[in-house]
């Protein structure tokens, strides 16, 4: 009788754990597992969205998009280039301003809240508001650039500069999400090795490289993993802004797949593309993490 | 230690089982309720049946519609058309999950290209059909008939004709000496009107006043240039749909026509821009533009329209698409009520009184021919250009293909290409026509 109420007791304790998990559980299974083997079974068929049959076709959807498809290529470039523009622009920036307002500054909850509101707009939000402002005949740039004699720009019109302004909107609209994330990691950096440094005779610049860079790995490893991770992601704010035009220049993956998918209904094609960028940054992620660690232990 | 570990799986386990089953439960209802699409809508307010109506007439001509359905409801009691607007965006892939999971509406409309995306799960409809309905076929359009027939049936309801066409300012017609009532009507008389149109109006030396500005829109100037493809008599691709057919001279010359604008004739700004917006503010004196755009005109300028000229060397021709009621299989045979109300909505739709308010009043042409007839319409500025672009035949509908949407994708990035000075015209139809080659060889 004892025994038996020990082993209940035993197992409620190995129980309970897990009943408080099942529901975060059920809904990582539904929501995020079963969809993600979901979309690989379905890179392997072809399937238009309406037929219940979805026969299997092997590895024709990837063979597709890498040999026949005339836009993925165009949207690995333009998404090389969005990462190329966007991630050391985002971290050198975001660093730089959380330096600042790391510092002893009038007015710092004014700048921390000034810089981190862009960040709460969403990027539908954020891609309309730019486009009109930078609309080539009504747009209110153009407007001011005309007052001080400044002809009318195409922007957004000419593929030429179109991936620069966008990756600009992208740094104005989520720089916020860098800048705290270092500010939090400045926190945490002991004052001990400033002062140390301080006696050493190390000049700020020398303090910034040889204490803060060094103290801030962790975090940085964490920033380039989330951007060249949400880089792949970026949709809402292209989307909105451009299409992915004009002539395909901010033509990035998750756009070429929202066509595919949505627009053509091959989503087959369009299940391929998301188990092609899920590799990618599977890969990426653990080049940058064993980067990482080696320099760590190098350290 | 062990046996905490057995624990931990076989608690994993059967969360993983209980989500999965769950998903499949899921996924099962959704089948089940596709296979009853037709018995399981929404309750109806009492005594009534309800019509669900999608459509992608995002503009005026949507609230206008909804208008003269507030009126069919009010004449017709026992039926309430609930009419929804979706986004041109989603709107086919909404459509398409709706049929997938068996919530599709009673009807739905769609573009003159895009049924054979459909034709599996939409009704189709004889002859017969039609008579019995009381739908003479003989009063309309014998082109939109053609437009809804595939494989010998007929697949939808013509519900309304939507050609490309030409508008002008008469106003600045006067202003330049020229005589309104004589619009242009070929390449060299468009040239010289537009010539005299394009002016320094205020006398500081730059061009304030030009003939026309090309459509920033990709998908617009592809359809314009198509239009002068057929015009130079190819079309777009050959009789079979098997291959494309524009990579020749007539392709090439529909393409320079437009760069010539800006490049030979100096009637055009080099960068095209929102020509809507210009026609609107007097930058240009007139404007290539879609029927849908006169209702935005209306209030704002004062316009009167014409037949496409004949920009291209061998016929007068213009790209064209319609507006076709579909209706999803399973509400004929399993709600007869609900079908019957459905029809009783779409035979509405294609009255003679329903077709020629709506055709006065929003942006579409009437697929009826007393509508399209009606001598007020014709005598009415803003839109006899239009209808005489159809009475006359020169309309030429866009070819309706399942990948039709592709094929203009990726058309309309090569000629946009061209227009922003990145590709040559050689270039860019070599390039297109082995994309969609591509494509219509896919199976």
């Amino acid at each position: 009788m004892k025994t038996n109420t020990r082993s209940l007791v035993l197992l409620r304790k190995k129980v309970t754990p897990f009943l408080f998990l099942l529901p975060f559980l059920s809904f990582y299974v539904v929501m995020q597992l079963f969809p993600l083997f979901q979309n690989l079974r379905v890179s392997f068929t072809e399937w238009d969205m309406m037929s219940p049959e979805k026969p299997f076709v092997g590895l024709a959807n990837f063979k597709y998009l890498f040999f026949s498809d005339p836009f993925f290529w165009v949207s690995v470039k333009a998404t090389l280039l969005y990462i190329v523009l966007n991630v050391p622009s985002k971290i050198v920036i975001g660093l730089a301003l959380a330096v600042v307002l790391n510092q002893r500054l009038w007015g710092k909850a004014f700048h921390r809240t000034a810089i981190f509101l862009p960040f709460v707009i969403n990027s539908a939000v954020v891609g309309l508001l730019f486009g009109w402002i930078l609309d080539p005949q009504s747009g209110m740039l153009n407007y001011f650039l005309q007052k001080f004699g400044i002809p009318p720009q195409q922007w957004l019109v000419d593929p030429t500069w179109t991936m620069e302004i966008v990756v600009l909107v992208t740094i104005w609209w989520s720089i916020a999400f860098n800048t705290i994330v270092y500010l939090a990691g400045l926190q945490g950096i002991p004052e001990e090795l400033y002062d140390a440094a301080k006696i050493d005779g190390c000049s700020p610049w020398q303090s910034f490289w040889h204490v803060t860079l060094p103290g801030l790995r962790d975090t940085t490893m964490f920033i380039v993993i989330m951007q060249v991770i949400g880089s792949f992601q970026a949709f809402g704010n292209i989307w909105l802004l451009t299409h992915g035009g004009p002539v395909n220049a901010t033509r990035v993956l998750m756009i070429h797949l929202y066509r595919i998918g949505f627009y053509y209904f091959r989503m087959g094609q369009a299940a391929a593309i998301a188990v092609i960028i899920f590799i990618i940054v599977l890969v990426l992620t653990l080049i940058m993490l064993s980067m990482f660690r080696k320099s760590e232990l190098k350290n | 230690m062990r046996g905490i570990k057995r624990a931990g799986i076989l608690m994993l386990a059967v969360v993983l089982m209980f989500a999965f089953s769950t998903s499949v439960l899921f996924a099962k209802g959704t089948q089940e309720k596709q296979k009853a699409a037709a018995g399981k809508k929404e309750a109806a307010p009492a005594g009534k049946v309800v019509v669900n109506y999608w459509s992608r007439k995002t503009g005026s001509d949507g609230d206008v519609f909804s208008e003269f359905i507030k009126g069919f409801n009010t004449a017709n009691p026992n039926i309430e058309v609930k009419m929804q607007v979706l986004p041109w965006g989603e709107y086919y892939g909404k459509v398409r999950a709706s049929i997938l999971t068996g919530n599709a509406p009673e009807v739905f409309d769609v573009s003159v290209y895009s049924p054979p995306m459909f034709l599996k799960y939409v009704e189709s409809f004889t002859k017969e059909d039609f008579t019995k309905a009381g739908i003479n076929m003989a009063d309309y359009a014998a082109s939109a008939w053609e437009a809804v027939k595939f494989n010998g049936k007929y697949y939808g309801f013509p519900d309304g004709i939507v050609p490309l066409g030409f508008y002008y300012n008469p106003v600045l017609f006067k202003a330049a000496g020229l005589n309104p009532s004589t619009p242009p009507k070929n390449l060299k008389e468009f040239v010289e009107q537009g010539k005299k149109l394009t002016k320094d109006t205020n006398g500081d030396g730059k061009i304030n006043q030009w003939s026309i500005i090309m459509t920033d829109n990709n998908m617009m100037r592809t359809w314009f240039w198509e239009s002068i493809l057929d015009q130079n008599g190819k079309s777009l691709l050959n009789a079979d749909k098997t291959k494309a057919n524009f990579n020749n001279k007539a392709g090439l010359d529909a393409i320079n026509v437009f760069l010539d604008m800006s490049r030979k004739y100096g009637i055009a700004p080099k960068v095209p821009g929102n020509s809507g917006n210009a026609f609107i503010t007097k930058l240009a004196a007139m404007d290539f533009d879609g029927v849908w755009t006169r209702k935005m005109f209306k209030d704002k300028i004062t316009f009167a329209t014409a037949p496409m000229p004949q920009l291209g060397s061998v016929k007068p021709a213009i790209w064209s698409s319609m507006d076709i009621f579909l209706f999803p299989k399973g509400y004929r045979t399993k709600n007869p009520a609900k079908w019957e109300a459905t029809m009783s909505f779409a035979k509405w739709v294609m009255s003679k009184k329903f077709q020629l308010e709506y055709t006065k009043a929003a942006g579409q042409l009437a697929s009826r021919l007393d509508a399209l007839n009606d001598p007020e319409l014709r005598a009415d500025p803003h839109v006899n250009g239009f209808l005489e672009e159809v009475s006359s035949g020169m309309v030429v509908y866009a070819p309706a293909l399942k990948t039709t949407q592709e094929i203009y994708g990726v058309i309309s990035e090569s000629l946009a290409a061209v227009f922003a000075g990145k590709l040559s015209a050689e270039k860019a139809l070599a390039q297109s026509e082995k994309q969609v080659n591509q494509i219509l060889a896919r199976k």
